[in-house]
């Protein structure tokens, strides 16, 4: 009967020795068949490993990177045009309330002194807001990368 | 100072997730100077996916770029679920299938009946198209690594991508999973019968003291 260990066997052996049964290492220390194989296998393994890495012959960053600094990604122009929205309105409001404010007072729409300034707050409140997240957001990158 | 980053050695995954988190949001700030950092971290290997599976050096070029740029323009897209290393990687294999795929040539045989493969193999079949003409020479011993350099390059370009992935750059079968989009069993499946392969064809064409 053949009790000689599979290719699987060896492949195991090299890399989830924990999952051969018992009977196969006892087979193995007996047998100088497998024990040959596995040592041919165990050459190709350590020879796998200290394969020189392929190169590709040229600069991968001087490659890329004149294409990039052309580019922006997707999400900062994005970004960028939301924030010129956001602002671009904000702005367009106040000054509109400001302008208008005589408008509104003589038509008497229920509008009054009192209520611009309620309008007003929440934008400045908002524009504040803003202003400090992007300081702080701007601080926290110099923060992190000045730790490093 | 954003230079240093390049001098900073990540020790763990977490320092590496954290490593990735900012560089990707300084480079979406607007330092795209910093993303000359990414290529260095990814360079090895997505390297070895380019030469094990894109045979014509010309071609090689193009795609680097094109993986690079890939990246770059999609970097708000990256949700940190991998490294970012892995996640390049995977553009570079799937825009390197793409190649192949707009080449007619093949990657694996039977790629698709082998999804659900177990550690059972049937049959390697030689990838018939390689350029690199069977080893002949088994008069004399040669260096080692010459002989497993030319039997590899005889590998389907799957088997190539799987070995150097796994012993060279020394990835886990879960992030090879992640890039190939295969489940962790095929992979594991996949370099068992590329090693299976290799070692079936060295023996065949070298003395077995030439290891």
């Amino acid at each position: 009967m053949n009790n000689h260990l599979t290719e699987s066997d060896f492949d195991a052996l090299l890399h989830m020795p924990a999952k051969i049964e018992p009977e196969k290492w006892i087979h193995l220390s007996t047998c100088t068949e497998c024990a040959q194989h596995l040592k041919q296998a165990k050459t190709i393994e350590a020879g796998l490993k200290s394969l020189p890495k392929p190169t590709l012959g040229f600069d991968l960053v001087s490659l890329v990177m004149p294409g990039i600094e052309k580019l922006q990604p997707e999400s900062n122009r994005l970004a960028i045009a939301i924030q010129s929205l956001i602002w671009g309105t904000i702005i367009l409001f106040i000054t509109s309330c400001i302008y208008f404010r005589e408008y509104f007072m003589a038509f008497r729409i229920e509008m009054n002194d009192s209520l611009i300034p309620v309008l007003l707050i929440p934008l400045v409140f908002y524009m504040i807001w803003q202003a400090i997240d992007l300081v702080k957001n701007y601080l926290k990158s110099m923060d992190q990368l000045n730790l490093l | 100072m954003v230079s240093d980053l390049s001098n900073y050695r990540v020790d763990t995954i977490a320092e590496e997730y954290e490593m990735d988190k900012i560089l990707v949001t300084t480079i979406l700030r607007g330092d795209h100077g910093l993303f000359a950092e990414i290529i260095r971290r990814s360079e090895s290997m997505v390297t070895n996916i380019l030469c094990n599976m894109i045979r014509i050096e010309e071609d090689r070029k193009d795609i680097a770029q094109e993986v690079y740029l890939k990246a770059f323009k999609n970097l708000s897209g990256f949700k940190h679920q991998s490294k970012l290393t892995t996640w390049i990687c995977q553009i570079a294999y799937n825009t390197c299938l793409n190649h192949l795929a707009k080449k007619k040539f093949v990657l694996l045989d039977d790629f698709n009946k082998s999804q659900e493969s177990d550690l059972v193999l049937k049959q390697d079949i030689e990838w018939q198209s390689s350029s690199v003409p069977p080893a002949v020479s088994n008069m004399f011993s040669q260096d080692l690594s010459t002989i497993l350099s030319r039997e590899i390059k005889r590998l389907q370009p799957l088997y190539q991508t799987l070995i150097g992935l796994y012993h060279q750059e020394e990835l886990s079968y879960a992030e090879i999973g992640q890039i190939t989009q295969l489940p962790e069993g095929t992979v594991k499946s996949y370099l068992y019968r590329a090693r299976k392969a290799l070692k079936e064809n060295i023996l065949m064409n070298y003395k077995a003291e030439d290891l």
